[in-house]
């Protein structure tokens, strides 16, 4: 009994060692400094968020200055309601920044898939190398980095639905727990409707391997109160009609297929030009070996042989039935994704990468299970895990050189007083100048309309002259009326049809005259 | 900070209201999705009827904490009155 409890303790030091290490790996820059950053994503669910606080609840519409998406006049709530105020519930909650709350969410994922991973391998050890590969997923960190993507954040709750369904079915359909599985899988549709794709997946092959335990003919009350709880849910959110025509992105074939291999191209040589650090251009990279790393690959390969054998043979034993689960959850994602993609060509499906590499970590449980059993060599297994933690710990420690390009406070408070002291159909670009070059900071652009509510556009130059006109993301013509520079005297100058409004020791504000 | 503690406290309930789990390490973990989950649940209802404010949500997040202190106050007089 006693040594029981050792071992519980032990467990819940390492698994406590692994939650702070997904913490701090996914908000170090935020702990660094709480000046948000990010792509053009993470500012516009960063306003959102600030809406809903501000409004103590749902918007019906989304605000105009939110980057990208600027002058939209008849544009509906397009965006999923529960990420949105799921996260302005945390942050009301604990009084904590959004970028903490979505560490917060993720180190609860790991939590979860940690209960998933004991279900099916029984063994606390395996369970926790399972959690390390997914607090180290590179690709969750920085899609969190930098678009703080609603379906990473609903991702999190899928190993505890897949648990919950899966103790539903265990316990004969026991009424409680199918309440909960319905009413968590809702939770993950209003957090992303894309979310629950993969969720709908995994739940196939949950179905695949239990088909024959569930009785449908005596279990249809319990079945129905499932598909009514979550029909219910379902309804409370359905995507507009924008959501699936105007606004989603088409892949090439060709491309389609560099996304199947992970070898998609890598970001907009244009950008790279002005964002040449290495944590913004790994934002879009789907390189094979940054996802999920040789050692990972190479466990789940074991673990997908054994698996595809276990398969065949015809009669397996009632406690290894579960180690096929992380083999049809991959089997099904791939299936799932590829009919989205080959069908509709859609670009958003990459988003589930992420949770591929969830899976393979899971799939590497099967591998890690199968090479403790081979004699001689289960001495060694625990070794083996420690020398693959430190390979990865170290390739890992990369992300912390990354750059995070923000906003300075001088921005900020100039950025404050035109909230205050400007009208709300204002329309400025920013100027940030550097001798006699005018940058072109995006990451400053998308930020700014976060803190001065008003729209910004990016600069554009014509024949040498900063033009003054502008198109909004739905291209429609707009004439800036205000400019924010940095402070250049010389451009000034050229200036003629503005006059000064505001300036600080680092930034000008000028408003054009009428 | 309140209201993710109390949170935290009902999902430890619900679990055990829909588990009764009995390692207690695994009771420990479930208590942190089951808690995430009903904040979850809180928040949703919360952003429709426009009361997404911190009194509220800490309000609604204390409630299986208080029906679980009332049944318990309920059972703990039971004993009482049989000597």
């Amino acid at each position: 009994m006693r040594k029981r409890t050792k071992n519980e303790y032990l467990t819940l030091t390492l698994l406590l060692g692994i939650l702070i290490l997904n913490f701090t790996l996914r908000t170090f820059p935020s702990l660094e400094n709480p000046i948000p950053y990010g792509d053009v994503d993470a500012a516009a669910h960063t306003i959102l968020v600030n809406k809903i606080i501000e409004n103590s609840g749902l918007i019906e519409k989304e605000p105009e200055y939110i980057p990208i998406v600027a002058s939209p006049e008849d544009f509906k709530y397009i965006h999923s309601p529960l990420y949105h105020s799921g996260i302005a519930a945390l942050v009301l909650a604990s009084s904590l920044d959004i970028r903490i709350i979505i560490g917060l969410i993720t180190t609860f994922g790991v939590v979860s898939l940690f209960v998933l991973s004991k279900y099916i391998f029984k063994k606390n050890w395996i369970s926790l190398l399972v959690c390390f590969f997914q607090a180290i997923n590179i690709r969750e960190i920085y899609s969190i980095f930098w678009g703080q993507w609603g379906v990473v954040i609903g991702l999190s709750f899928i190993p505890f639905a897949i648990y919950l369904l899966l103790r539903a079915i265990d316990s004969k359909f026991n009424r409680k727990i199918i309440i909960a599985s319905a009413f968590v899988a809702g939770i993950i549709y209003l957090i992303h409707p894309l979310t629950f794709f993969f969720y709908l997946a995994c739940s196939f092959g949950i179905l695949i391997l239990k088909f024959k335990k569930i009785n449908f003919k005596k279990k249809w009350r319990e079945i129905l109160i499932f598909t009514c709880i979550l029909s219910v849910m379902l309804l409370i959110y359905i995507p507009g009609k924008k959501w699936g025509t105007s606004y989603s992105r088409k892949i090439s074939l060709n491309d389609t297929f560099s996304i199947i291999f992970f070898l998609a191209p890598s970001p907009n040589p244009g950008e790279t030009l002005y964002h040449s650090k290495l944590g913004y251009n790994m934002w879009y990279v789907y390189d094979i070996n940054m996802i999920f790393g040789i050692p990972l690959l190479i466990f789940s390969a074991i673990g997908f042989l054994f698996s595809l054998i276990l398969a065949i043979k015809k009669k397996i034993k009632k406690k290894e039935k579960n180690l096929l689960l992380p083999m049809l959850f991959i089997t099904m994602f791939f299936l799932f994704s590829y009919a989205v993609i080959f069908t509709t060509s859609s670009f958003w499906v990459t988003r589930g990468l992420p949770f591929l590499a969830t899976l393979l970590a899971l799939l590497s449980g099967v591998g890690c299970l199968i090479i403790s059993r081979i004699k001689g060599f289960s001495k060694y297994v625990k070794i083996i895990s420690l020398i693959i933690i430190t390979y990865y710990i170290f390739s890992v420690s990369n992300i912390f050189q990354s750059a995070f390009p923000r906003l300075n406070e001088y921005e900020i408070s100039a950025l404050n007083w035109i909230k205050k002291n400007t009208q709300e159909n204002s329309t400025f670009i920013f100027l940030e100048i550097s001798g006699n070059q005018i940058l072109l900071n995006k990451m400053k652009n998308i930020w700014m309309p976060v803190f001065s509510e008003r729209k910004f556009f990016f600069p554009k130059v014509e024949n040498g002259e900063i033009s003054l006109e502008n198109y909004d993301f739905f291209g429609k013509k707009v004439n800036i009326t205000h400019i924010m520079v940095t402070r250049a005297p010389n451009l000034k100058t050229q200036m003629k049809n503005f006059e000064l409004i505001y300036s600080n020791e680092y930034v000008d504000v000028l408003r054009r005259l009428k | 900070m309140i209201a993710l503690i109390f949170s935290i406290i009902s999902g430890y309930l619900i679990q055990k209201f829909i588990f009764n789990e009995k390692e207690r390490l695994m009771q420990i973990l479930l208590s942190i999705p089951f808690g995430i989950s009903y904040l979850y649940g809180i928040a949703l209802i919360l952003t429709y009827i426009k009361l997404l404010n911190t009194v509220s949500i800490t309000l609604f997040s204390a409630v299986p904490l208080v029906i679980y202190l009332i049944k318990y106050k309920k059972s703990l007089n039971f004993i009482n009155s049989n000597p």
